[in-house]
């Protein structure tokens, strides 16, 4: 009666921790999937991904969208930068592009 | 620098203190037919150990369920080690199957509690050998990518 009772709690025992240890390694499966997937975790770093990964300017109009004052009216960048310090250029051409894609 | 996806690092420490655990559970539960403090015995014994274990990776810097389960298992263990020094020092029938009805219950609830480090340790196992096994075969050195 006695072994038979041992017995019979060794083996509920033996289920309920099999029945633990499968949902435990289920849950910490798909939680280490997730953290793969998703080193930057909060939605608004995720969205600045995604849209920096979609981001394809047509990089002809991006000239044409720098707001600054040439100091030639050429329409040619190239000829102008020679005249203008490209560290305020490429800053101001950051700031327009920050405007216009607000990414 | 990112968190410890794994309690141990290698694979056969995980396996010894499952088999130590299993050994000491089941040596309790079969004994206790001959003597009544046996299984209290085996579960103050398993349960200061499974405290001795975990209590490092409560403020080490691993995955947040890990760190939650260790917390736990602790939990658990200091409640069945507690009630079976009570058991041990007091001469209750908690345990007794032939004096106390509810004394199989007993059992089963704090054979749980003291056997419950097996979940974490059974899942560090297969990851540990998922991570040995993509280290010989993939050649490479990562975590494994689950």
């Amino acid at each position: 009666m006695n072994l038979n009772s041992n017995i019979f709690i060794f083996i509920i025992v033996a289920i309920i921790m099999f029945v633990l240890s499968v949902a435990w390694y289920v849950f910490y499966a798909n939680y280490l999937k997730k953290q793969n997937n998703m080193h930057i975790t909060s939605k608004n770093e995720r969205t600045t991904v995604l849209e920096l990964v979609k981001f394809d300017p047509n990089w002809e109009e991006i000239p044409a969208s720098c707001q600054i004052e040439l100091p030639n009216s050429d329409d040619n960048i190239a000829d102008a930068l020679p005249y203008i310090k490209k560290s305020d250029f490429a800053s101001e051409l950051l700031e327009n592009l920050y405007e216009r894609t607000r990414i | 620098m990112r968190n410890r996806k794994n309690i141990y690092d290698d694979w056969t420490i995980d396996f010894k203190k499952i088999l130590v655990c299993i050994t000491i559970i089941v040596l309790g539960i079969l004994i206790n037919i001959e003597e009544p403090k046996a299984f209290a015995v085996a579960i103050v014994v398993q349960g200061i150990s499974n405290v001795d274990n975990f209590w490092e990776y409560l403020k080490a810097k691993i995955e947040t369920p890990l760190k939650i389960l260790s917390a736990i298992t602790i939990l658990l263990s200091v409640i069945a080690v507690t009630v079976s020094i009570t058991v041990l020092a007091d001469k209750s029938n908690l345990y007794d199957l032939s004096k106390n009805s509810y004394a199989i219950y007993y059992m089963i609830g704090f054979a749980v509690s003291a056997a419950f480090p097996i979940i974490l340790l059974l899942t560090d196992l297969i990851l540990n050998l998922k991570k040995e096994k993509i280290a010989v075969h993939g050649g490479v050195e990562n975590e494994p990518e689950l």
